[in-house]
């Protein structure tokens, strides 16, 4: 009986695999179920484990789609004492004039990346 | 002491956003400045998570503990790659690629990035599966065994006691004299669905014809839905199998109270939590014996191999009809659960965080 394993020694298996050849002895034959339904159902398989395996191309690959998502600027400045203001301003600036129009176009552009 | 939990995204209801909670709220007993960043979270989570560009700000931190929870590729990696603190990765594990090839570009793309990039983080601190498999999965992916371990998913299985049925489902579904099977979880091609209504086939149309397949999850794959439909016509279950697509709490709770039998045949799993569930509301598995399943099940439930489909239908009506097979099952499968246990896995976290030379709580 390779079909089933059971593990729990405190199920009487000899007693269980009896049980199932007798049933199984009753039972008519099935049809091909392996192979029933659209084709497309045939053709998954069970992929080797190693498709973690690196081809020469993955880095490269992997880079890409670090960079396929398009990531908003943030501002900075070095001016001593007011930089901080400078940035809070380019900020402001930014959210007001041109964040409604040029996110929505980063988002379009990040999806197609991807 | 910081601590960053980052993820892609965040729900709630789903096990790992859960699992991350869990330890957040772990965290923050123990004495840390814990945090959440995400790019995506549900409505109700975001007042808890921040958004991941506000990680920027900590990376140059020394001391702070970053752990990334990788389930699939995203961008967020970069920053657990730029941090100057302890990094401790936890892996979730990803479908392997090849299952989505034929039914799904997309998925089959970041699935293949995903295991691809794999090994570019075994420079972590700390490398953690969920179960063996997936803590072998990164030793093969050439992460320094003494460098990696397990910690088991956190089960916030409670929650389950708290939440009603849903009365009109129960009705429905709990009909005397009908077994009803059950499989939870996506409805993809690595959980092959067709293998469990195949299996049910066998069952229904051969042993016992008052019988009912429940197949619970989101079923937003068209293409593999579509055949899977094409499937159950050909084998006219149209009356027997029942597909719910994703369903409320008291939905889920309520499939589980009335299932006489939980299987799956999944080709793939990291950990496999409807297992647990099903331990919890004492529903016996029928599973294929293959990746992280026998792990999780231990010495619990039952497994069956390929392409026997005659003896696992007949071993799923001895799960059913068996008074005392049914009931030592069940019992040793309780036995099992006891293994998945918060405090356990809140052990193993403290264990974690000791080996990275960090607070623990202790």
């Amino acid at each position: 009986m390779q079909t089933i394993k059971i593990k729990d020694p405190k199920l009487n298996q000899t007693a269980i695999f009896q049980q199932l050849q007798d049933a199984l002895a009753q039972m008519p034959p099935l049809p091909n179920l392996a192979q029933s339904g659209p084709a497309s159902l045939s053709r998954t398989t069970v992929p080797s484990q190693n498709d973690a395996e690196l081809p020469d191309f993955s880095h490269d690959l992997i880079e890409l789609v670090d960079k396929a998502v398009l990531q908003e600027t943030e501002f900075s400045s070095n001016a001593p004492a007011i930089g901080p203001l400078i940035v809070k301003f380019r900020q402001l600036w930014n959210w007001m004039s041109t964040r409604w129009y040029v996110l929505p176009i980063m988002r379009q552009q990040s999806d197609l990346n991807m | 002491m910081k601590a960053h939990q980052i993820i892609p995204s965040i729900i709630t209801g789903d096990a790992i956003s859960n699992h991350i909670l869990e330890i957040d709220a772990r965290l923050r007993q123990w004495g840390y400045d814990a945090h959440i960043y995400a790019q995506h979270a549900a409505p109700e989570l975001e007042n808890r998570v921040h958004s991941y560009t506000e990680l920027q700000q900590h990376l140059d931190a020394p001391d702070d503990l970053f752990i990334y929870h990788y389930g699939i590729y995203h961008h967020s990696v970069n920053f657990f790659r730029a941090a100057q603190g302890k990094r401790l990765f936890i892996y979730h594990n990803i479908t392997p690629a090849n299952f989505f090839a034929g039914w799904d570009k997309t998925n089959e793309r970041i699935c293949r990035i995903g295991r691809m990039a794999l090994g570019s983080f075994n420079d972590c601190d700390l490398a953690l599966g969920d179960s063996d498999f997936n803590r072998r999965e990164l030793v093969d992916a050439d992460f320094a065994e003494v460098k990696t371990g397990v910690l088991p998913i956190f089960l916030t299985l409670s929650q389950f006691e708290n939440q009603p049925s849903d009365t009109g489902l129960a009705r429905q579904l709990r009909q005397p004299g009908i077994a009803n099977w059950l499989t939870v979880g996506r409805v993809v091609p690595s959980k092959a669905i067709e293998d469990v209504i195949r299996l049910f086939f066998a069952y229904n149309k051969y042993i016992n014809p008052d019988s009912r397949l429940y197949i619970v999850g989101s079923d937003r794959l068209v293409s593999y839905r579509q055949a899977l439909a094409t499937l159950v016509e050909e084998l006219d279950l149209q009356e027997q199998v029942q597909f719910s697509g994703r369903v409320s709490p008291a939905q889920f709770k309520t499939y589980y109270e009335c299932a006489d039998l939980y299987v799956t045949a999944s080709h793939h799993e990291g950990f496999c939590v409807p297992l647990i569930e099903s331990m919890y509301f004492n529903v016996p598995i029928l599973a294929r014996d293959a990746t992280a399943i026998p792990e999780t099940l231990g010495d619990a439930g039952i497994l069956f191999a390929d392409l026997g489909y005659a003896e696992a239908a007949q071993m799923a009506h001895i799960m059913i009809s068996d008074t005392a097979v049914r009931r030592q099952i069940i019992a040793k499968q309780q036995e099992r659960l006891a293994f998945f246990a918060p405090d356990r896995v809140e052990t193993i976290l403290q264990d974690t965080l000791l080996r990275l030379g960090l607070p623990d709580g202790r």
